[in-house]
């Protein structure tokens, strides 16, 4: 080898030994390890993080991961990771043994290795814990959103919600969740003890639990004392029949002890008044809903569907082969009241078509002042005396005195009245010249005026009409309206139902309309009857602002009026109660429906039931229904679907099913407060459902 | 001395004009009526002549609540509303097939239906007033009631 020789073998052979030695990489030296290593065992599907390091590696390429056998021994993610960064291994579905293989990305062939064991699930590992836990105590029907975790079960089959007693416990919405997911238990209609079970799916004996006392809205033996009730409606021979009257409860022992009622049947012509109640029974299921059976001793014995709407407060419907007729029944809080000073009535006759009402000042045994209104068969008269001739008797030991109300235009009304409490009494006539039946409220101590109506209402009426080229004989109406202090309507819009077959719905009530109100509650509402099929002359007489018209006995809810209605063609009696801003409809409710239909054939009905609001948009519940000519069911559903109506906030409408029908009854809610619902049905008779009804939603307390 | 007679009177008078306020009534403004004509008109009324065919007591869907009396007359048979009160109860009248009846009333249609609504109603042993001048049904039994209101009015 000459010099130059060796210069050319260093010029080529130095790149070559610092290539070599340090500026790249020498693939034979990089080395990898598992530093974070898989655990020897994995259950199915279950996962672990795991690392490895690659040493001498200048280029930093990283691990790539996989395992064998290839395609059955589990995933990674990510696939490759930086030297030293985790990936997660997922195990397979099945059991088996898994080699786990991190290679250098810059050179595969090194490679680092770790055996894992894969096992089935070991489900006695497996716990569950109720992590979102349903309170101690609910209403029945109500319903509580609760979650449970699983831990240690790597399928992640999540959770299967049960209940004891079984059939009897409630409901879940899911019945299965992921683990942590939220189900929506709903209470049943039963009260008691309820066990709720969060189970795991992958293992059904792993369980957790949970207990909640389901509390009735209502227990008999909370309905004890002597009760006022009334109930108005028709007979088998579809004529009108009502009873007024106080009944003595012992709800401990489930019976009827006495009292005393007035009664007139069109039909069979039978009045009897101040008729002693022998016995009876009542029972109260823990949704409020039962029955109250009245034996008197002259008249039919009477069974009634009821419901609780609080221990004070009962809707009531009779339901047997008698008839059907709707009231309520309320506590009798002071038996021995005469109505004395103020006082607004109203009375309604549908058996000769009239109505009457007014307010009147009474000494206790006669009339000092007065200013009323009637409509015989569609002749109205307004604003006469009604004071000479009239006169109080004071009430018997059960509550029951007689009033006679002179009206000059079509004779004496010879009433009997029952007290309620000092301010409310039920009036029902037993002269055989008449058939009306009605309240009176007391008027306190306050004086009114143009703005005793200048706020927001809610009114509701029903009664007969005359039908001329429409109309079937019975109407139905509901709306609300706001005053606006003086004389004039600043809003307000109505459901009129006559039946024939073209209900208003939302019709206007501020055109044209005015009212007025005296110092001594006598008023009214004229509307021009343009936007409400006919109906244009109400009269409005206020009561106390401290009695609720339609619950006597609440300490709330009070204000209003009786209404009449005084047209040409349509007689009827009604509330106006005040409307309260922003109420919720949720909970569970007292609901009432009665009056005609057209399914199969042409009927009057009567229902009472019990439904529960979701607060959004939902209702359901169960029934009883007496549709007189047809059939009589206990327990029907009720499932409607109510919707705001945008326009006129305190409007709804609902669709309502009853007994699953194919058609749903369609109804339009005005509400009151959160306790009180006024609906009417706007349906028609094309629809071939129930076409005229009115009723209530009354909160359960 | 003085002053607290005053003050008494005071809370006298005041005490008189808070009893004394309901027997003041017509304190607002007379409430202006709306008058609407009756649905039903008794200027177009018609007699019919037949003989009853059958008494329906139990209607079909979509018709007026109450008996109704199938009547044949020489335009056919005609569906008469006559109300419940004629046909159970005390009131009752022991109708027949083929018995002959002249009624007064109106034809209308509801619900695609021609109805016509009896007013009067004869038979062979009586005349009864079926409904009033506007149209309400009568109850037998309340003539005395009813018998002290004009045929005829509305709002005062």
């Amino acid at each position: 080898m000459n010099f130059k020789s060796l210069l050319v073998g260093i010029a080529i052979g130095i790149p070559m030994l610092i290539a070599g030695c340090g500026g790249g990489t020498n693939l034979n030296k990089i080395s990898i390890a598992i530093t974070t290593a898989p655990p020897a065992s994995l259950q199915v599907n279950q996962t672990a993080s795991m690392a490895a390091t690659v040493t001498m590696d200048s280029s930093n390429s990283g691990v790539d991961w996989s395992c064998t056998p290839t395609g059955t021994c589990g995933t990674f993610v990510p696939t490759h990771t930086a030297s030293g960064a985790t990936t997660v291994y997922t195990a397979p579905a099945t059991a088996g043994a898994v080699t786990i293989v991190a290679a250098s990305t810059k050179n595969s062939s090194k490679t680092a290795s770790a055996s894992v064991t894969i096992n089935n699930i070991n489900v006695n590992n497996i716990t569950i814990a109720i992590t979102t836990a349903p309170p101690a105590s609910l209403e029945v029907n109500q319903s509580a959103s609760i979650a449970a975790t699983v831990t240690m079960d790597s399928s992640n089959s999540g959770v299967d919600w049960s209940c004891t007693p079984i059939g009897t416990c409630g409901t879940f919405v899911p019945a299965h969740t992921a683990s942590g997911g939220t189900t929506v238990y709903t209470a049943p209609r039963t009260a008691g003890p309820v066990t709720i079970i969060a189970a795991s799916t992958a293992n059904s004996a792993k369980t957790a639990s949970a207990s909640v006392t389901i509390d009735a809205v209502a227990t008999a033996s909370n309905i004890t004392g002597t009760y006022t009730f009334f109930a108005n409606g028709t007979d088998g021979g579809q004529a009108p029949i009502s009873v007024a009257g106080s009944v003595v409860i012992n709800g401990a022992m489930g019976t009827v002890t006495g009292g005393e009622q007035d009664y007139f049947d069109i039909t069979s012509t039978n009045i009897f008044p101040s008729d002693p109640i022998l016995s009876g029974s009542i029972t109260v299921g823990a949704d409020g809903r039962g029955t109250l059976v009245v034996t008197p001793t002259s008249a039919p014995a009477e069974t009634y569907s009821i419901t609780v709407v609080n221990n004070k407060h009962i809707l009531i419907t009779e339901f047997d082969s008698n008839a059907t007729a709707s009231g309520s029944l309320d506590l009798q809080t002071s038996p021995t009241s005469v109505p004395t000073g103020g006082n607004a009535f109203a009375l309604f006759d549908a058996t000769d078509a009239n109505s009457f009402g007014g307010v009147l000042t009474s000494s206790g045994t006669a009339i000092t002042a007065s200013e009323a209104d009637d409509d015989l068969g569609g002749v109205a008269t307004f604003g006469f005396a009604i004071t000479t001739g009239s006169s109080f008797t004071s009430p018997d030991a059960n509550g029951r005195g007689t009033i006679t109300l002179n009206d000059p235009n079509f004779g004496a009304f010879e009433l009997a009245y029952y007290v309620v409490g000092p301010e409310a009494f039920r009036l029902i006539e037993f002269d055989g010249v008449g058939f009306a039946t009605g309240s009176m409220y007391g008027q306190g101590t306050g004086a009114f005026s143009g703005a005793s109506l200048g706020s927001k209402f809610v009114f509701g009426q029903a009664g007969v009409e005359a039908p001329g080229p429409t109309g079937l004989g019975i109407y139905s109406a509901a709306g609300q309206f706001t005053g606006n202090g003086t004389s004039a309507l600043s809003s307000g819009v109505a459901d009129v139902n006559l039946g024939d077959g073209h209900p208003k719905e939302a019709a206007d009530l501020t055109a044209g309309t005015t009212y007025s109100i005296s110092a001594n509650g006598y008023g009214g509402i004229t509307l021009t009857g343009a936007t409400t099929d006919g109906l244009a002359n109400f009269g409005v007489y206020m009561v106390d602002p401290t009695i609720n018209v339609s619950d006597p006995n609440s300490a709330s809810g009070g204000g209003g009026a009786v209404l009449l209605d005084l047209d040409a063609s349509q007689l009827g009696v009604g509330i106006v109660v005040p409307q309260a801003t922003s109420p919720t409809f949720v909970g569970n409710f007292a609901f009432s429906d009665d009056g005609g239909l057209a399914t199969t054939q042409s009927s009057l009905f009567g229902l009472v039931g019990e439904v529960t609001s979701d607060g959004t948009s939902k209702v359901a519940g169960l029934g009883d229904y007496n549709e007189l000519t047809i059939a009589r069911t206990p327990a029907v559903t009720l499932a409607g679907t109510y919707t705001a109506d945008a326009a006129n906030p305190g409007r709804s409408t609902m669709p309502l099913t009853i007994n699953g029908a194919a058609a749903p009854n369609n109804i339009t809610l005005y509400q009151a407060s959160s306790a009180l619902v006024l609906h009417v049905d706007v349906d028609s008779p094309a629809n071939q459902s129930g076409i005229i009804g009115f009723g209530v939603f009354e909160q359960q307390q | 001395m003085r002053k607290n007679v005053g003050w008494l009177c005071l809370l006298m008078a005041l005490a008189i004009s808070l009893v004394a306020g309901p027997l003041h009534a017509n304190e607002a403004l007379a409430l202006k009526r709306t008058v609407i004509a009756p649905r039903y008109d008794v200027t177009k009324e018609v007699t019919l002549h037949g003989t009853i065919q059958a008494v329906v007591r139990k209607p079909a869907a979509g018709t007026i609540m109450g008996a109704h009396l199938m009547v044949s007359t020489g335009q056919g048979v005609v569906d008469a509303h006559i109300g419940n009160y004629f046909v159970v109860g005390k009131y009752a009248i022991p109708f027949a097939s083929g018995q002959t009846v002249k009624l007064t009333g109106m034809t209308v249609t509801i619900n695609q239906k021609s109805v016509f609504l009896v007013r009067t109603m004869e038979t062979e042993n009586s005349t009864v007033t079926v409904r009033n001048d506007h149209g309400f049904l009568v109850y037998p039994g309340a003539k005395a009631r009813l018998g002290t209101v004009p045929s005829t009015g509305g709002a005062r």
